[in-house]
């Protein structure tokens, strides 16, 4: 039999394989679903595959400006920490690789990274919209962390309000306790609240329309990617789709568990898994359209000054908001 | 599990795994790179800066503005927080005193005291 370790390692590029098709899959969905809403066509299904493709094709251009070696190493780390998520992150029914070595804060460390890379990128592109992108990109980071982190810590203090301290942070645990169970009606409308606002901050670390501010390609032509080209590119490009994945996966691990054998609906055995992971792809549909789709179809792109607002205003405000709730409920219960 | 794995009360992180990952992971995305196509045109027209048709200025984004998005909408509680840095001690020493209290009277109203 297979050492456990030798199994985990073999596993990752697997992993990360499927990661990357399902992110291109999603994403072709997303385009065709957008275009329908606006009464378009849009392109076929097939669609990113045939844009990555093409995009690999295509000359690779350093600027005479760039920092070469910071520009084409950052597509790079941009999508290597996108499928670091997806170890963390466990997705269609298969435990995360790394399930045991990191928890939550593991998770919201690395989420910053494709980021962060896009910034450095864009910053080494040595180009007027580029910098103006990079600059917009770091605000709206700093827009969307807070209400994030406020999300990820009221989950850990209702896990350790209500007796798992040791496992607040760790996902599994999250995920297996089913969090919806361990609150009353106040509660859950805290928790919905708290959903909510993550997919909204998802939108946004995804830098989909409203929050693509960062890129704006009428305004400033693309921002951190005008400089970009062929294969790295396409190393962006792949980021976004991993990312959308990882972040819908997250979605479903923390708020939405329950798989049809957990709740009786199929019987355990193949035809379970294989309902398991048809329900997986059908809340991550959901979360996609919510988090790009709709949103990006029905809202007008905000400009940086009101990405902030938003984020540090409303989203906050509504982060905390579910945070009390949470809160009033645990207490009721206590008393 | 390889390395050590570190235990808070209520997280974990074993970074030894997470180089391992991290090095396979980085091989992979090496190898989706090493498909496309690596050559351009080096000193040819197509490496100058793109900037809508017309020669881009030499200097970009000044550091103290990168975060201008965020001070720009938040101007208003900036200019209300700048109104306390009146340069003047005893002023500072009152903001702090008041600070205490307010931290004094959440612990008691709360029991931790």
């Amino acid at each position: 039999m297979m050492d456990p370790l030798l199994m985990n390692v073999a596993m990752i590029p697997a992993v990360a394989v499927l990661g990357i098709i399902l992110g291109l899959i999603y994403k072709g969905i997303d385009r065709r679903l957008a275009a329908r809403m606006q009464a378009r066509i849009g392109p076929p299904l097939r669609q990113p595959f045939i844009d990555l493709k093409k995009l690999m094709m295509k000359e690779n251009i350093v600027p005479k400006n760039a920092v070469s070696w910071v520009f084409n190493f950052m597509p790079v780390v941009a999508l290597a920490s996108s499928l670091m998520l997806l170890m963390y992150i466990p997705f269609l029914q298969i435990p995360a690789i790394l399930a045991g070595s990191g928890d939550l804060i593991v998770i919201l460390y690395v989420l910053i990274f494709p980021s962060l890379a896009l910034v450095v990128g864009g910053f080494a592109s040595g180009s007027p919209y580029a910098t103006v992108g990079a600059q917009r990109e770091m605000v709206a980071m700093l827009s969307y962390e807070v209400p994030l982190a406020i999300t990820i810590v009221s989950i850990a203090w209702l896990m350790s309000m209500t007796g798992s301290i040791g496992t607040a942070f760790d996902l599994a645990a999250v995920s297996a306790a089913n969090i919806w169970s361990l609150v009353g009606p106040i509660g859950a409308v805290g928790l919905l609240l708290l959903l909510v606002v993550l997919i909204f901050v998802t939108t946004g670390e995804m830098g989909a329309i409203p929050v693509d501010a960062a890129e704006a390609e009428t305004e400033i032509a693309g921002g951190l990617l005008a400089e970009y080209s062929g294969r790295n590119l396409a190393l962006f490009y792949l980021t976004s789709a991993v990312k959308m994945v990882a972040l819908g996966s997250l979605i479903i691990a923390l708020f939405l568990p329950m798989t049809p054998v957990q709740l009786g609906l199929v019987q355990a055995g193949n035809t379970g898994m294989i309902a398991n992971v048809l329900c997986f792809l059908a809340k991550l549909f959901v979360v996609v359209f919510l988090s790009s789709t709709f949103i990006r179809v029905a809202v007008a792109r905000f400009r940086i000054t009101q990405v902030v607002k938003v984020y540090w205003g409303y989203t906050t405000l509504a982060a905390l908001l579910g945070l009390l709730l949470v809160g009033v409920d645990i207490l009721l219960k206590v008393s | 599990m390889i390395g050590r794995l570190f235990i808070t009360q209520s997280g974990m992180w074993n970074p030894l795994s997470f180089v391992v990952a991290a090095v396979i992971i980085l091989v992979i995305v090496y190898i989706i790179r090493s498909t496309g196509t690596k050559k351009y045109k080096k000193g040819t027209e197509q490496t100058v800066a793109f900037f809508s048709g017309g020669k881009a200025p030499e200097e970009n984004v000044h550091p103290e503005n990168l975060y201008w998005g965020f001070f720009e909408a938040m101007k208003r509680y900036y200019k209300w927080l700048m109104k306390f840095h009146t340069g003047i001690v005893n002023d500072y020493v009152y903001s702090f005193v008041l600070l205490v209290v307010v931290v004094a009277a959440v612990l008691l109203l709360g029991g931790a005291v």
